[in-house]
């Protein structure tokens, strides 16, 4: 650089010399959005004369005509041109280029022009994403990058995401690879978004291949801010202030709502309705251990009944309305002529919606970063030796509460509950038989039902913990003679942590005590460490580029350490300051103390890989790439431990033939892309492979040693020493082109993704004896389309930008090696006692919807008449009455059975698109985001309706059958379990179609006026933003997103009552020094 | 070109550099490895342990007591209305796909790792390990021994439910095997037995070490016999229409009546076992006054009830138990444990008094009601009525302040042999007896049962000595220490001495099976109360099934239709 300027400073003075006779001086700075740009050029359109802008951005340039016109260009941005006149002050911004083809994208372990790109990848700026407001990066991709579906795991804070590229290739681990600045990391929430410069997520088997072993899900490349080269540090802060509040609240029937419907279901069956006066006062536990006080409990709510008192919404109970949301950054960047760096501090905090003001529930989050480069030796040309690092150290403290099964899940808890019990009850306080005042579970009605501000309170109010990470790199880059790079990288993955729990005690029911308190302690601590080395080497020969790149990269698992122990009888009861596990009383049964320690590690383990990659294009118009990676896992028996994963791909820029000048007024780019290439998956756990003996605990009592058991161990798993590499194999075909000056962007791919030897666990016969081992036992394939357009133009002062994506995916298991052909689901889902609702079974999309078909409700006599076996006309159930559901007999053979159970629906989106929208106008920017997803279904159950007939129901039930032609969906109420809940059928699914406006900002950029001012601040600029202002959507349920799907990782769209996404509404600040 | 070698010479430096294969060796830290073990005896402790383990069974109704339970003509389905299950086992329909799947696979876990002991342990060298190699032979004879007993064991559970399965008795055998007829399965079961009771050392109880306790003996697999034979000639005869009197070998030989008594004569003189001189004090509610040390339970302090325990002859409570053969031993749960609340004895649980936290008598699910037509059929005088049978709102049995109407098939009577015990704390709080004996740390209702479950004892050896024999001496001796007259010999009175003795104890099911009474066993209407309302009770048998329950509908599949399904399901 300084070789440069000081060659435009000769220039400049030669310049100076010959023309000063005839013509004026312009000067003046040329900045960017950040600051000033040193190093931009400054030509007079026609002419040879022009000059490079210095450190600070400035310019002169003597002998410039009045009626000359100056451009202005840098490599990333627009150039802008500027009519002189009389002019002798010039500055100018330069805007970056969104669709510049000579901006340079990350690959796997190097950069490549955008323009030469011969897979499908997709390049997002770290700015966009933080501009988003998300909590964590990925979350703001939804709706952003097409082909990857992105879903939140619930609306919890801290929650994350599930991310799928190109549909679901397992059961298994489907989440893609996270690369960091190189390392490899597991996710990448602990990143603040304004420590991102850029994702780029590789989808095609091409693209990702040079990562081999662990591309099969696709890859996300994330790069850390970094400073710039010889410009001063610029010091920016990023705030923002919101509230969050529940989008969608569902209505739980009230007090009267809730008595009237349970007494419905009562005469429905037959019975009398109940004598609720007498059910609210017959509470015997707290009867008889309190005594006086069941029958005052149930007497006080009776009064209250009577004085128009409506119950209590538990829901209401347990949400906090406009929970805060804040975020500060801090980013300082910056460099001279041999060092840049870059320094990043943030910190975020969110109070969680449900329970934040019970429990203290939510998410904070501190992250700092700095990134360091320096060039130690370097001659003309080029540096010799850099050397640099990337750390990033996070530290977060997460207090969640239960969103899970219908086991654990606070707001399903709420939604359950009866309404008739009061929330709080100063007598329980008098009294002493609950500190907190929470009322007692009336048993009368239900020895069940349990205060659910209790459960909430108990189970996760008394956990303390935090975690940390390190996560980072040193390289060390030679550049021995001018092209010939060598780069040695050494990287960890670390992390450690605390927690701390106390166990309280409480008495609220009979099923809600517990005596016996105590504390837990424990402590993690684990590190990955990632050694690449490169070596890569460019070579011209005149129309004719290569570049070929060698390396080797050694991944170890070092230590995953985690020790704990927990025991009973705390000397301070009650207190949690004190909960340590010192404080407590010497232990007096085996019970009372448990301890536990492991480093996971400790056996080593981890992955040796070859890489190797070509690059080769002709003139920039025929591309050409292949690479290939061998893989050695330790997951795998020798032997079989390596895996090799090759790709090839291409591109031809048909917009550069001599042919295509006749296209090129109004097309400017237009490339074609071909790949294909080999990905694999080795997430197994280790030691699979051999027949491991397992400890089981407890274990067989033998003699009088009750209740500890002797050690009992057995062959935990069939052996299978032949288990190998998943791969995934995809094609992928595409095509780029620019239109009307770049105003047009069109993108389009098709591909088809074929997983072969999948990773599983397929369910093995009784009769082997041990567990079902792992197996390369299945093939899946998904195809898909993908299409982005976009529009950019600017009329003046005013810009705007419309992006469309769309894609569609089809996902379909094709083999399955055992001859069930099925993985089954969990059951007692929807409610106990109820069978699976989802499943994986060749011929279908993984993890569908599997149950009865229904054909609507019998409505009259005459109906339940008609519905008869075919074999015999006698009804399919003795029981059958109007409002009951007609179950279709699919094979026609007078049962409704097993062999009736069919495909319902699919939890997987066929369709999802996306939309953003950008305006501005002088200074003044509107942004939108929306996402859709389309043809995906939600099995819903807010209640266990096959059970536990006195849980609550939301006021959906008032769309029930009771009578002729008053619901053909909702069956008849009941107070005994029957058929129509128990079997799982599609009365239970909805349609989830959506279209969310994920986010809308509108904000003022003060620049120009600070210039103006010559304000010591570069840039300020205000904001106010709604995160999911609308969802567009026929689903009746609190959101249509649902990630959950039970126990199976690879099961979704099972919504029991989800924690509900948030509106937040925000109001930020950036400002840049 | 220079530059180019220069490129190659430091890229093949780099390769070369990283030596690869050391970065993959891995060694397992937590686990051992199967070409190693069963080598020393602490390997076979374990794995013994490990053949034992799979008596539990995750999912309840594949729980053998419980299956059997529900099924016998002296329990109804019992529970909540959302407790359909219970209600369809009990009533013959299949409630829903795989109900005894995990009784089918945790069978064969067992009996896999059993092969392997049998298998590995005759080439195992274990003199190191003890003074003597005569002592090392007779440590070999017991656990080879044991390990065809619990294979037997496996097998016969399989029979029981399931018919003729696929026989796999070597580490090698095929998996993937059709289902063996019922005599050849007979066979296998009858064999091991056999080759089990000449090959275990013949140590009498009393002289077996009390750490021994809960692993089967000779003495035990000798009482097996017996009840193979019993079960397999009557289902042939009474089922299957089929006359057999003798109990058939894998080798193409037979076992007889005398045969079998010669076991049962065997046991019967040398094992040392006998009958406890009160039948009430086998059961843990004889204990629970002394636990509380206050008189919780008014009728077991008039009748003076001390229990005799559940370790064997010197357990760690109770006076010495020298009854109780066999077992499925049990402790506490925890809900942390993988599938933690299976080493709790959930019959307990599942059929004590519904929805009533009483003293003695705890809370449970009220499963398995008892039929109050064996109530009023029995005769007052037999003090094992008012010893199996829990009479509600009785002051004198803790009972008086149950509270009706809050299960299914009510009858007002359950099951008091396996049922929740508990007692006051001290601190006005009630706890589970074993919780207090034990000093558990973990209170909860659902785990606390601790109690053994008995699938043999002594009266049992007695009793079938009578039905083989047709002679009343054993029928009298559990008559006697019931305080009842002797009487001569009959089917029929052996029948209703059998019911009694052994009610709700998991046998009674397969009594009626073999006896061939299951046709008509269930032949009653019967008023009941579901959660307060007044109904009728009436089980549905069919006599197609012939007494078996469906093979679990996952494993036909897998089997690829190898397995035939049993008729009627």
């Amino acid at each position: 650089m300084k070789i440069r300027f000081l060659k435009g400073i000769y220039s400049l003075a030669f310049f100076m010399l010959c023309s000063f006779a005839h013509a004026q001086s312009v000067s003046g700075t040329i900045s960017d959005a950040s600051g000033p740009l040193p190093g931009a050029n400054i030509a007079v359109k026609g002419t040879v004369n022009g000059t490079i802008s210095n450190f600070d951005g400035e310019y002169t340039l003597n002998g410039v005509s009045s009626d000359a016109v100056l451009v202005f260009s840098y490599v990333g941005y627009v150039s802008q041109e500027v009519s002189v006149g009389n002019k002798s002050l010039i500055n100018v911004i330069l805007v970056e280029d969104a669709n510049s083809l000579e901006e340079v994208v990350v690959v796997g372990y190097g950069v490549q022009k955008k323009a030469l790109i011969t897979g499908a990848s997709v390049n997002l700026k770290g700015e966009d994403i933080a501009a988003l407001n998300t909590g964590t990066a990925m979350e703001a991709l939804q709706g952003v990058a097409a082909g990857v579906n992105i879903t939140k795991n619930s609306g919890q804070p801290g929650a994350g995401t599930r991310v799928t590229i190109r549909g679901l290739g397992t059961i298994g681990n489907s989440n893609p690879l996270y690369i960091v600045d190189g390392v490899a990391v597991g996710d990448i929430d602990y990143l603040n978004s304004s420590d991102i410069a850029s994702i780029d997520v590789l989808k095609d088997a091409a693209s990702s291949a040079i990562y081999g072993s662990r591309a099969a899900n696709g890859v996300v490349l994330v790069t850390t801010v970094k400073g710039r080269k010889d410009s001063p540090a610029k010091i920016s802060y990023d705030t923002y202030y919101g509230v969050q509040n529940v989008y969608k609240n569902l209505d739980p029937l009230n007090a009267q709502e809730y008595m009237y419907i349970m007494d419905e279901g009562r005469v429905n069956d037959g019975f009398a309705p109940n004598d609720w006066q007498a059910i609210l006062s017959d509470n015997p536990w707290l009867e008889n251990n309190y005594p006086g006080l069941g029958t005052q409990l149930g007497e006080e709510i009776w009064d209250k009944l009577q004085n128009g008192w409506e119950g209590t919404n538990w829901i209401n109970e347990m949400t906090q309305d406009n929970a805060p949301v804040q975020s500060h950054a801090i980013n300082i960047t910056g460099g001279s002529e041999d060092i840049i760096y870059s320094f990043g501090a943030s910190y975020l905090e969110q109070e969680g919606m449900i329970g934040g003001n019970i429990t203290n529930a939510g998410f904070k989050r501190l992250t700092t970063r700095l990134n360091t480069q320096m060039v130690l030796k370097k001659n003309e040309e080029h540096a010799i030796v850099t050397i640099g690092e990337n750390f990033t150290y996070t530290n977060t403290e997460n207090r969640s509460v239960a969103a899970g099964n219908i086991y654990w899940n606070d707001l399903h808890n709420a939604l359950v509950q009866n309404p008739l019990q009061p929330a709080y009850w100063q007598q329980s306080i008098d009294s002493n038989v609950n500190e907190f005042g929470f009322t007692p579970t009336l048993d009368g009605l239900n020895t069940g039902q349990t205060n659910p501000l209790a459960v909430l309170n108990y189970r996760h109010n008394y956990n303390y913990g935090k975690g940390n990470k390190v996560i980072g790199n040193v390289f060390l880059e030679i550049e021995p003679i001018k092209d010939l790079k060598l780069r040695t990288s050494y990287g960890i993955d670390s992390w450690f942590g605390h927690n701390r729990s106390m166990n309280p005690t409480y008495h609220l029911g009979l099923l809600y005590s517990d005596d016996v308190d105590g504390a837990q302690q424990s402590q993690y601590l684990g590190s990955n460490w990632t050694w690449s080395t490169t070596a890569s080497y460019d070579r011209e020969l005149g129309d004719h580029k290569l570049n070929v790149l060698l390396g080797t990269e050694v991944l170890q698992n070092q230590i995953n350490n985690e020790v704990g122990g927990s025991r009973n009888n705390l000397l301070f009861p009650g207190n949690p300051k004190y909960a340590y596990v010192n404080n407590t009383q010497s232990p007096e049964s085996v019970s009372d103390i448990n301890t536990w320690g492991a480093d996971w590690a400790a056996g080593g383990g981890g992955l040796v890989s070859y890489i190797a990659r070509a690059q080769y294009n002709y003139k920039e118009k025929y591309l050409f790439s292949a690479t290939v990676r061998a893989d050695g896992s330790s997951n795998f028996a020798k032997g079989n431990r390596w895996g090799t994963f090759p790709s090839v791909s291409a591109g031809w820029i048909m917009s550069d033939e001599d042919f295509m000048s006749g296209t090129s007024d109004f097309l400017d780019f237009t490339k074609i892309r071909a790949s294909w290439g080999q990905n694999g998956n080795q997430s197994i756990p280790n030691f699979i492979y051999s027949s491991q003996i397992a400890y089981v605990f407890p274990g067989y009592f033998f003699g009088d040693t009750k209740p500890v058991s002797g050690t009992t161990s057995y062959p935990a798993k069939v052996t299978n020493p032949d288990v190998t590499w998943e791969t995934s194999e995809q094609l992928n075909i595409g095509f780029d082109a620019r239109l009307f000056n770049s105003k047009l962007g069109v993108t389009f791919d098709w591909y088809k993704k074929t997983t072969i030897d999948w990773l599983l666990e397929a369910p093995i016969l009784g009769t082997s004896g041990a567990g079902a081992p792992f197996i390369n036992g299945g093939d899946i394939e998904n195809r898909g389309i993908e299409l982005v357009l976009n529009w950019n133009e600017n009329i003046g002062d005013f810009k705007y930008g419309v992006t469309f994506s769309g894609s569609h995916n089809k996902n379909e298991v094709t083999r399955i090696a055992n001859t069930d052909g099925i993985i089954h689901g969990p059951s007692h889902v929807l409610s106990q006692g109820t069978s699976e609702v989802s499943r994986v079974e060749v011929g279908q999309p993984i993890g569908y919807f599997y149950g009865y078909e229904t054909d609507g409700l019998l409505q009259n006599q005459d109906e339940v008449d008609a519905y008869v076996k075919p074999t015999d006309g006698s009804p399919y159930f003795n029981d059958l009455r109007p409002g009951d559901v007609r179950f279709v007999d699919q094979n026609q053979d007078g049962l409704i059975d097993e062999a009736d159970k069919v495909y319902l629906g699919n939890p997987n989106p066929d369709f999802e698109m996306g939309i953003q929208l950008n305006l501005e106008y002088k200074g003044f920017y509107a942004n939108t985001t929306l996402a859709g997803k389309f043809g995906m279904q939600v099995m819903q159950s807010y209640r266990s309706f096959a059970d536990s007939f006195d849980q609550n129901y939301t006021s959906d039930i008032f769309n029930r059958w009771h009578g002729e032609g008053t619901s053909n969906t909702i069956p008849r109420l009941s107070t005994i379990s029957n058929r129509n809940t128990q079997y799982i059928s599609d009365i239970y699914m909805h349609n989830a179609d959506y279209l969310r406006i994920n986010n809308l900002t509108v904000g003022y950029t003060f620049g120009e006026i600070l210039k103006e001012m010559n304000a010591p601040i570069s840039n300020l600029k205000v904001y106010a933003a709604v995160n999911n202002l609308h969802t567009f959507t026929n689903y009746d349920g609190m959101d249509p997103e649902v990630r959950f799907g039970h126990d199976a990782s690879w099961a979704s769209g099972i919504d029991l009552g989800l924690y509900p996404q948030a509106r937040t509404v925000m109001f930020g600040l950036s400002v840049d020094f | 070109m220079k530059k180019i070698k220069y490129f190659i010479a430091i890229t093949t430096m780099i390769v070369v550099s990283s030596c690869g294969d050391k970065y993959l060796d891995t060694e397992n830290l937590y686990g051992k490895s199967l070409e190693t073990y069963y080598s020393t005896p602490t390997d076979i402790e374990e794995a013994m342990a490990g053949v034992y383990n799979a008596i539990y069974t995750p999912n309840v109704h594949s729980n053998e007591s419980m299956a059997a339970s529900l099924m016998s003509d002296m329990m109804l389905g019992g529970g909540g209305p959302d407790d359909k299950s219970a209600k369809w086992v009990d009533n013959f329909e299949d409630p829903q796909e795989d109900t005894y799947r995990d009784m089918w696979t945790q069978s064969y876990n067992g009996i896999s790792r059993a092969n392997a002991i049998i298998e590995k342990t005759p080439d195992a060298d274990f003199s190191p390990f003890f003074e003597s190699p005569e002592i090392a032979q007779k440590y070999k004879d017991q656990v080879i021994g044991e390990a065809l007993f619990m294979r037997a064991f496996y097998y016969f559970r399989l029979a029981k439910f399931f018919g003729g399965v696929p026989l796999i008795v070597t580490i090698d055998d095929p998996r993937d095997v059709a289902r063996a007829s019922y005599t050849e399965t007979f066979a296998q079961i009858a064999s091991d037995l056999k080759l089990a009771i000449e090959t275990i050392p013949d140590t009498s109880f009393p002289n077996i070490d009390e750490s021994q306790f809960g692993h089967a003996n000779k003495w035990v697999a000798e009482a097996y016999m017996a009840r193979v034979f019993l079960f397999y000639t009557g289902y042939m005869t009474n089922i299957e229409g089929q006359s057999t009197s003798e109990l058939p070998l894998v080798d193409g030989g037979s076992l007889s009546a005398a045969n079998v008594t010669a076991y049962l004569d065997d046991c019967m003189s040398r094992s040392g076992y006998q009958l406890t001189p009160d039948f009430r004090n086998l059961w843990p509610y004889s204990y629970v006054n002394q636990s509380a040390g206050a008189n919780v339970l008014p009728w077991a302090e008039t009748e003076g009830l001390s229990w005799v325990g559940q370790d064997g002859h010197s357990p760690s409570f109770g006076s010495g138990n020298y009854e109780t053969m066999f077992v499925q031993r049990f402790s506490f749960g925890d809900w942390q444990w993988s599938n933690g609340n299976i080493y709790t004895n959930r019959l307990c649980l599942f059929t004590a008094l519904r929805d009533n936290s009483l003293v003695p008598f705890g809370q449970g699910w009220g499963w398995g009601t008892v039929n109050p037509k064996l109530w009023s059929t029995w005769d007052d005088a037999d003090p094992r009525k008012e010893g199996s049978i829990l009479e509600v709102g009785n002051d004198d049995q803790g009972t008086g302040g149950y509270a009706p109407d809050k299960g299914d098939h009510e009858t007002g009577f359950f099951n008091k042999k396996y049922t929740a015990i508990q007692h006051g704390d001290g601190t006005g709080g009630n706890k589970g007896m074993f919780v207090q004996l034990y000093n558990w740390g973990n209170a909860d209702m659902q785990l606390m049962h601790a109690q053994d479950f008995i699938f043999m004892r002594y009266a049992d050896v007695l009793l079938m000595h009578s039905e083989i024999t047709g002679t009343a001496t054993g029928m009298n001796a559990v008559r006697e220490r019931a305080g009842l007259p002797a009487i001569s010999y009959s089917l029929d009175a052996l029948k209703q001495e059998r019911l009694h003795e052994f009610s709700f104890e998991g046998l009674r099911w397969f009594d009626i099976v073999r006896w061939g009474d299951v046709n008509t066993a269930f032949n009653y209407t019967l008023n009941v109360k579901n959660s307060g309302t007044t109904a009728t009770y009436s089980p549905n048998y069919r006599t197609e099934t012939k007494g078996l329950v469906s093979i679990p509908e996952t494993e036909v599949r897998l089997s690829n239709g190898v397995y035939e399904q049993n008729p009627g399901w």
